[in-house]
C-alpha cells in the first residue's frame, strides 16, 4: 500500500515538476506598441538644453509626469522607479533612463529640477517648457492635469490633480506599457528585461 | 496680580488639565515623514491615530514645527484623475484607529522650514480643536493645550 501511495507521489511530483518546466521555457509575450500615445514633442532638460522624440532613442526610458510641490504620490513613484533602475545590474541600467516630466513649469524651472532630481539620482532627466509645450507633450501621451485653486492667501501652495502613470518607452521612444503609480516592481523589472 | 485674574488663570489651569486628560485618549502611532530634496517645499507625514477611550475623537487640526503650514488630505479618484481633497475633519472611532499612508489619507506639510534630513527628528501634532484663527505670515503655529503630538523620524519610504 505504502509502495503504491509512493509511486503516486512520485508520479504526480515528475507531472507538476513538468509543467513548470514548461512554463519556464515559454516565450514570454512581446509588449505590445501603444501607437495611440507619444509622438512629437519639444521641451527642454534639467540643464536647460532642448530634448526632443530623438533624445528618447537609443535607450528604454521610464517616464514620470508630475510637478515637484507634490507631497505624496510623485516623490513616491519617482523613489520607486529609480528604486527599480537601481535594482537593474549595472550594464542594463545603462540602457535605461528615468525621465521626470513636470506639468509644472511656473515653479519647476530647470535649475529647480536639477538640484530636486539629483536626490534620487543625478542621472534622472527632467524635462518642463512653456505651459504650452507642456500641454502639447501631456496630450500626446495621454496625461491629463489640472490646476486646483489654492486657498486665498496661499497662492502658491497650490496643487495638482493628474493621472499617475510610469510609462515604460523602448529604444524607439515607442510606448509599450503603462503602469499604475503603485506598480509591481517585478513586473516593471521583468518587462524592462524583455525590452533589453 | 490681583485675586480675580488669578482665580481666572487657576480655571483655565484646570479645564486645560482636563481638556488634556480627554485628549490623551488619542495616540500617535509608527510616524514617519517622507524625506524630500533639500530644495522641497512640502512632503507628507504618515502615522497610526489611535482612540484608546471610549468616545469617537475627531480631529480637527494637524501640525509640524517643521512646516509652516500643514493639513490632513485624501485621495480621490475620478475620470483617471487623482486629486487631493483637503479633509477638515477626520473621526477616529473609540477603540478604533485611522491610519495615514502614502496613496491614502497624509499629513500635508507645506512651506517646510526647515527642511527635514533624513534621520532627523520632527514634532507633528494632531488637535481636537482647530485654531480660533491662522497666525500671521511668517509666524509658526502656536502650540495647543488640546494636541497630542510625536517625534516622527525622517526617512525614505
Amino acid at each position: 500500500m505504502n509502495v503504491a501511495v509512493g509511486r503516486i507521489t512520485a508520479i504526480f511530483t515528475l507531472f507538476a515538476l513538468s509543467l513548470m518546466l514548461a512554463a519556464c521555457s515559454e516565450p514570454r509575450p512581446e509588449l505590445p506598441i501603444n501607437t495611440r500615445l507619444g509622438g512629437d514633442f519639444s521641451m527642454v532638460d534639467q540643464d536647460s538644453k532642448p530634448f526632443g522624440p530623438a533624445d528618447l532613442q537609443g535607450k528604454l526610458s521610464l517616464m514620470f509626469f508630475g510637478f515637484t510641490q507634490c507631497p505624496d504620490i510623485c516623490p513616491a513613484t519617482l523613489a520607486r522607479t529609480v528604486g527599480v533602475w537601481k535594482e537593474l545590474t549595472e550594464p542594463h541600467r545603462e540602457q535605461v533612463q528615468v525621465v521626470f516630466v513636470s506639468f509644472d513649469p511656473q515653479r519647476d524651472t530647470p535649475a529647480y529640477l536639477k538640484e530636486y532630481l539629483a536626490f534620487f539620482d543625478p542621472t534622472v532627466i527632467g524635462l518642463t517648457g512653456s505651459a504650452e509645450q507642456v500641454a502639447s507633450m501631456a496630450r500626446s501621451y495621454g496625461v491629463v492635469y489640472l490646476q486646483e485653486d489654492a486657498q486665498p492667501g496661499r497662492e502658491q501652495d497650490y496643487l495638482f490633480s493628474h493621472s499617475d502613470f510610469v510609462y515604460l518607452l523602448d529604444r524607439q521612444g515607442r510606448v509599450r506599457k503603462l503602469f499604475k503609480s503603485d506598480f509591481d516592481g517585478e513586473e516593471l523589472i521583468n518587462d524592462i528585461r524583455s525590452l533589453l | 496680580m490681583t485675586f480675580v485674574a488669578c482665580f481666572k488663570r487657576a480655571l483655565v489651569a484646570v479645564a486645560l488639565i482636563f481638556a488634556q486628560q480627554a485628549y490623551a485618549e488619542l495616540v500617535i502611532e509608527d510616524a514617519w515623514v517622507r524625506a524630500v530634496p533639500p530644495n522641497s517645499r512640502t512632503t507628507a507625514a504618515y502615522f497610526t491615530v489611535r482612540n484608546t477611550g471610549a468616545e469617537e475623537q475627531t480631529i480637527a487640526a494637524v501640525r509640524s514645527d517643521s512646516a509652516r503650514e500643514a493639513e490632513i488630505h485624501d485621495w480621490v479618484e475620478t475620470a483617471g484623475r487623482k486629486t487631493m481633497v483637503r479633509q477638515d475633519q477626520v473621526v477616529v472611532p473609540a477603540g478604533g484607529q485611522v491610519v495615514l499612508q502614502s496613496g491614502g489619507l497624509h499629513m500635508m506639510m507645506f512651506r517646510l522650514d526647515p527642511v527635514p534630513s533624513p534621520g532627523d527628528k520632527v514634532l507633528i501634532c494632531v488637535d481636537t480643536e482647530a485654531p480660533a484663527e491662522a497666525p500671521a505670515e511668517g509666524e509658526p503655529v502656536a502650540e495647543s493645550a488640546t494636541e497630542v503630538c510625536a517625534e516622527a523620524t525622517v526617512r525614505n519610504p
